[in-house]
């Protein structure tokens, strides 16, 4: 019997295309978001609002993840974004290789913006490397307040953490300080967001998106001396 | 399931580094708990990702790591199967550390056995269910 000696990580493939990914919308000042919750959280509902709000101020494009149906895409597309969908049919979550179809399939020279709705689970796309910039997770009062504490890998991950339908709050059981308390152990100094999507209550978030997609231009057009007269402004997104 | 996933992007890691011909015995595998490995799912996926493949019948060794624990207070550093454990001196600001390990350590194989189709019926034996 013979060991050979590997130490190498599994999804070293998935994580290689996915620095693909990163290079790619690094190259074209795209600030890129892999948005993570359980299925009915909010997050098609954040997006349409999100896009209402600031489609006429940046270019947003959005990749759906979804088991089956168009269903979300259609939402979205109705609010102004270029939509590209991927059915995972069984796949419970998204990988970079279908991710970098999806990117082919879309003008990344003339986005800033680029969300990604994972498909609605808490735990598969954790560990899955998309090429995203920050990974956003995505919870809702109406799960419980337990549910920091029972998703640590998310929350331990994830460079922002939203905390949606907080207008209904006082129909459901949901101590804010129990939640907060599990999210700052697992993950100290990360910053939350309390929001309602269907209100709409997301100006925190807006902001929070427009500085770091203005940042991610920046860098890029600092990195890449462009010639005169190509430069991509971000155009009046303040 | 992800594990399937993993079962996948393992059986194509393992392909790439064993010569050609020799019988895979087992393999190695580390999990942090930040993977959230199920490890009667992951044996199942293994499995599944392994079936008419020339690794049919070969050993999937998964070795679960603990949290890694250190105290913002006193400094200590510990391994506990669960993350909100409190610290000895008392302190709850405890921070995880690491935890994303998913890791292919080694692979043993039998060189001197080329692989031989596998026996009808052979190869529903799960071993190792950690
Ligand atoms: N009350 C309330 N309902 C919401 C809010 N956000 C989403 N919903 C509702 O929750 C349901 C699931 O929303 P959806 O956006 O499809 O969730 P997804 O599966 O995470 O994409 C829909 O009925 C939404 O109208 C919110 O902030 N407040
Ligand atoms: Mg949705
Ligand atoms: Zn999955
Ligand atoms: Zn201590």
């Amino acid at each position: 019997m013979t060991e050979i000696r590997i130490v190498q990580n599994v999804l070293k493939h998935n994580d290689e295309i996915a620095a693909m990914n990163r290079q790619r919308l690094r190259d074209a000042g795209v600030f890129c978001i892999d948005l993570i919750g359980s299925p009915g959280c909010g997050k098609t509902s954040l997006l349409e609002a999100t896009l209402r709000r600031l489609h006429s101020r940046i270019n947003i494009g959005i990749i759906a993840g979804d088991l089956a149906t168009d269903r979300d895409a259609k939402r979205i597309q109705a609010c102004g974004a270029k939509v590209v969908q991927i059915n995972t049919g069984k796949g419970c979550h998204l990988d970079a290789n279908q991710v970098r179809h999806a990117l082919d399939e879309i003008d990344l020279a003339g986005l800033d913006l680029l969300i990604i709705e994972n498909v609605g689970n808490l735990i598969c796309p954790v560990g899955f490397d998309l090429g995203q910039d920050a990974k956003v997770g995505m919870f809702s009062v109406c799960e419980g307040d337990d549910k920091a504490a029972k998703h640590p890998h998310l929350v331990r991950v994830a460079d922002l953490l939203l905390l949606n339908k907080t207008d209904l709050m006082k129909y459901v059981r949901f101590h804010p300080a129990t939640f907060r308390e599990d999210v700052e152990k697992l993950n100290p100094g990360v910053e939350m967001i309390e929001l309602s999507a269907t209100e709409p209550k997301i100006d925190r978030w807006l902001d929070w998106l427009l500085s770091k997609t203005q940042a991610a231009h920046d860098l890029t057009s600092a990195d890449i001396p462009v010639p005169v007269g190509t430069t991509k402004e971000l155009s009046d997104a303040r | 399931m992800h594990e399937l996933s993993i079962a996948r992007s393992l059986l194509g890691l393992v392909r790439d580094n064993v010569p050609d011909g020799a019988l895979v015995k087992s393999v190695l595998v580390c999990v942090g708990p930040l993977q959230a490995i199920e490890p009667d799912a992951m044996q199942f996926a293994w499995h599944a990702a392994t079936d008419d493949t020339e690794f049919d019948g070969a050993e999937l060794s998964l070795t679960l790591l603990p949290w890694e624990l250190h105290c913002l207070e006193c400094g200590r550093n510990w391994s506990s199967e669960n993350w909100s454990d409190p610290c000895t001196c008392g302190s709850c600001r405890v921070d995880p550390v690491g935890g994303d390990e998913l890791t292919l350590i080694s692979i043993d194989v039998d060189e001197a056995n080329t692989i031989k189709e596998p026996a009808e019926g052979s190869h529903t034996v799960m071993r190792n269910p950690a």
